[in-house]
């Protein structure tokens, strides 16, 4: 990477040939628009078949995040790959649900594990392994 | 001492995280289970992010409520911005039609126990909303 590391930057990596997008705690405006465009980038650019959006570290999703993260799941199925959502809690789960929105048409599970098990059949063709930034 | 009301102004982008920390922080403080205090946060994050969209700056009070029996959480959000012409269209449901003014409110009003609005043209907004434990 040619530039140093700051809070700002989006945190993604290929594992089993899908690519695993970790959101931050905190989501901010900026860092998520240019989630967006990373992600959307580099899916045209690794091709992979699976990308998994992991919510794991994230309590507060407001409607802003909400469509824009919704938005870019719809947005990298047009290039062709399938989206995973995992990690939701139960807490914010039942507040996106009063806030309307509900990814609809995205798979989701629990955990990242299951993301990875749903979708590395259609990574394998790929035959890839590596881990990468 | 613990303060039990926090006052957020919201000038730019930054103080919505920072209404949201201060959320989680005053809700965990009054024992709320962690999807209650996930529920205020996200509701404190609507609000403070209507002031910073449509009105430009305004501010977030977040209050611990304490009564005999119960705990709560109330958030007012206040702002001298545009204000809105109607508060009932703002509150619609938005579920077949999609056509709202997508401020986000009737979701807040789904999260929260109490919601109240005021608001006119010119005049600004103000609205209160409380969620109340439910561990009595």
């Amino acid at each position: 990477m040619n530039h140093n590391h700051d809070a700002d930057d989006v945190l993604m990596y290929k594992n089993y040939g899908c690519l695993v997008v970790p959101l931050d705690a905190e989501l901010r405006d900026h860092t998520l628009a240019r989630t967006k465009d990373e992600v959307l980038a580099k899916v045209q650019e690794t091709r992979v078949k699976g990308v998994i959006v992991d919510f794991s570290a994230v309590s507060v999703i407001d409607s802003y995040a909400g469509e824009l993260l919704n938005d870019t799941a719809r947005a990298v199925s047009l290039l062709g790959a399938t989206v995973v959502i995992s990690g939701i809690k139960p807490g914010t789960a039942a507040s996106l649900v009063d806030l309307d929105l509900y990814f609809d048409g995205i798979t989701k599970v629990p955990a990242l594990e299951e993301a990875l098990r749903i979708l590395r059949p259609a990574a394998a063709n790929q035959g890839e392994t590596s881990h990468e930034t | 001492m613990k303060l039990d009301k926090i006052k957020v102004p919201v000038y730019e982008e930054i103080d919505i995280v920072r209404a949201v920390f201060e959320a989680k922080d005053i809700s965990k403080a009054a024992g709320f289970s962690q999807d209650l205090q996930f529920m205020v946060s996200i509701a404190v994050s609507e609000l403070a992010r209507n002031i910073y969209k449509y009105a430009g700056t305004g501010v977030v009070f977040i209050t611990l409520l304490n009564t005999e029996n119960r705990k709560g959480i109330e958030i007012m959000a206040e702002d001298n911005g545009p204000g809105i012409e109607n508060t009932g269209k703002a509150m619609q449901e938005s579920f077949s039609t999609g056509n709202t003014l997508g401020l986000g409110l009737p979701g807040v009003k789904r999260i929260m126990d109490e919601f109240t609005i005021t608001s006119a043209p010119g005049k600004g907004t103000k609205i209160t909303a409380r969620k109340w434990s439910k561990n009595d």
